[in-house]
């Protein structure tokens, strides 16, 4: 799965720690989510749409419907 | 001070106690492998949390999947330790007595628990 953490992030103005600290979770989720690492639940993921005020699968999709 | 250097420092010390200990039996000609499990254990028990020590610091949901993942490893490596001990002492190729058996064990169980949480983290 791919996301477009980092653009939201930064359009919104967060830095990684802000973020983090906004959605309750160490700056190293937000890194590894950022690089595709890590997939986020369902409920974080939600939590991150609700903070950039956008739909959860403007943020993360498949890589085939990019 | 933070958390992560004491570990460091902490687990360098141990290696070096075990370095001391190996040194000192090799000396007095009495080397038994069993005397090396403890502080070699603890050492590596150290570098690991000092590694994981600033990731696990936040109780979030990447550091519940490291553990589970960490643990799910584990789990097939000691079977496969279990295997090969059996195995190895079935066939009389390792003797060993019993409290040496639990200790190596342990040793392996311990190290490979830390070792492949270290691992997980470093691939999520």
């Amino acid at each position: 799965m791919k996301n477009k953490v980092m653009n939201y992030r930064k359009r919104n103005g967060y830095s990684q720690d802000k973020l983090a600290l906004i959605l309750g979770v160490s700056r190293q989720t937000i890194i590894s989510i950022e690089k595709g690492k890590y997939n986020p639940s369902l409920p974080l993921a939600l939590q991150m749409a609700r903070e950039f005020h956008t739909a959860v699968e403007d943020i993360f999709f498949l890589e085939d419907n990019e | 001070m933070n958390y992560r250097r004491i570990y460091f420092i902490l687990g360098c010390l141990f290696l070096i106690f075990t370095g001391i200990g190996i040194a000192i039996s090799f000396g007095a000609g009495e080397f038994r492998i069993m005397q090396i499990y403890p502080p070699t254990m603890i050492s590596v028990i150290c570098i690991c949390n000092g590694y994981l020590a600033p990731q696990m610091a936040k109780q979030d949901e990447r550091t519940t999947f490291i553990r589970q993942k960490g643990m799910f490893y584990s789990y097939f490596a000691i079977i496969f330790y279990l295997i090969l001990l059996m195995s190895l002492i079935y066939f009389n190729i390792l003797v060993i007595s019993a409290l040496h058996a639990v200790m190596l064990i342990t040793f392996l169980v311990v190290s490979t628990v830390f070792i492949s949480m270290v691992v997980v983290s470093k691939i999520y």
